[in-house]
């Protein structure tokens, strides 16, 4: 029962650590992409018509 | 013995109970008045469907988080999947790192909570699959090819648009151009619908019919078939099932209570060996099914929906 209680502790923290890390990575990456510019290629892409995307293009 | 005709005011007192015990009886769930706020957020931008033009604002520097169109007129925010070939074609001159973050960060939160909670194209195939035909049950086949999304994702979202920047310099979204029915529907069918866009008739060709018998054929099949699209098609599905192990909002199990009675799995429409795996969308359709109540719908810690609140 110990043991049960101490494998399910182990992998809730375990899973903490990959949720924050992977937060961390994304937050990261969403900061790169802003300074890159990244996010100013998706914001030119959506604020034209997408000829691809309705079958025109 | 004669019997006296009801009046008018009768029949109208009949009449209402009936329209309100079948109102009544088809009282939206909460997840679909979700579906349909979220889809109606991510499409807010009403004057394009008078103007017949899409918007350009600033919002559209973000993704939405489930699979609609950029160039619907209503749509105020960008396509994921859009933007993420477009990254993928344009990767050879600046890497798309703010697409990916965006897509992990919603992986992250919700994972696929958002085909099931949030995803207008979603919405739309589980409405298709409301009108009353004869369903194609979930099997060993509609297993399989639940695993056609992730082929599709490589080929049609990552090989592809590198193969055209690579071949001919061309940023080309291979999905959007040669699948999406969303697109077709959402975009196409938004933009065509309007007059003051009947230039765009002149250039419709085999793309565009190729792409209509695809949305024509995704329609007939979610009728019979539930969430086809999502279950064999979606890339969008395939990227945030990647998640399924870390996404902090979802529906969780509790292991101790569990009998391991499969009502859970039996009850669920989707290709699912376990609930919560990467087919399960979370739509908590199996919280009222088991016995024991060990299922629930959790943000971390937090109980979102359980047994005893629904």
């Amino acid at each position: 029962m110990k043991d049960k209680k101490q494998n399910l502790w182990d992998d809730s923290r375990c899973l903490t650590v990959v949720r924050t890390a992977l937060l961390l990575l994304a937050v990261c990456l969403i900061i790169h992409g802003i300074l890159n510019g990244s996010m100013k290629d998706v914001f030119q892409k959506a604020v034209r018509i997408c000829m691809e995307c309705i079958g025109l293009g | 013995m004669s019997f006296k005709k009801p009046s008018g005011f009768v029949w109208s007192v009949l009449a209402l109970g009936k329209m309100k015990s079948w109102f009544v009886a088809h009282r939206p769930s909460k997840r679909r008045l979700v579906q349909l706020y979220c889809a109606l957020l991510v499409n807010a931008n009403l004057k394009g469907f008078v103007e017949g033009k899409i918007y350009t604002g600033p919002l559209k520097n973000a993704c939405a988080p489930g699979l609609n169109c950029y160039s619907c007129p209503g749509a105020v925010l960008a396509c994921p999947l859009g933007a993420l070939q477009n990254a993928v074609a344009s990767s050879g001159a600046r890497a798309g790192t703010y697409v990916l973050g965006i897509l992990m960060l919603y992986g992250l939160i919700a994972g696929r909570t958002i085909c099931g909670w949030l995803c207008p194209f979603g919405l739309v195939q589980e409405l298709l699959h409301k009108i009353p035909t004869p369903k194609i049950p979930k099997g060993s086949v509609t297993r399989a090819l639940s695993y056609l999304k992730y082929i599709i994702l490589a080929v049609f979202v990552v090989l592809l648009p590198l193969w055209y920047a690579a071949a001919q310099g061309l940023p080309v979204p291979a999905f959007c151009k040669y699948i999406c029915p969303a697109g077709t529907l959402e975009g196409a069918g938004g933009l065509l619908a309007h007059p003051n866009n009947s230039y765009l008739y002149a250039l419709l060709g085999e793309l565009f019919t190729r792409k209509a018998v695809i949305l024509v054929a995704v329609a007939i099949l979610c009728v019979f078939c539930y969430r086809a699209f999502c279950r064999f098609i979606c890339p969008l599905g395939a990227i945030y099932s990647l998640f399924s192990r870390v996404a902090i909002i979802g529906v969780k199990m509790e292991e101790a209570s569990c009998i391991n009675c499969g009502e859970c799995i039996r009850k669920c429409k989707m290709d699912i060996r376990k609930v919560g795996d990467h087919e399960c969308i979370h739509c908590g359709e199996c919280i009222s099914s088991c016995p024991t109540k060990a299922i629930s719908i959790k943000a971390g810690k937090i109980v979102l929906a359980a047994p005893e609140k629904l």
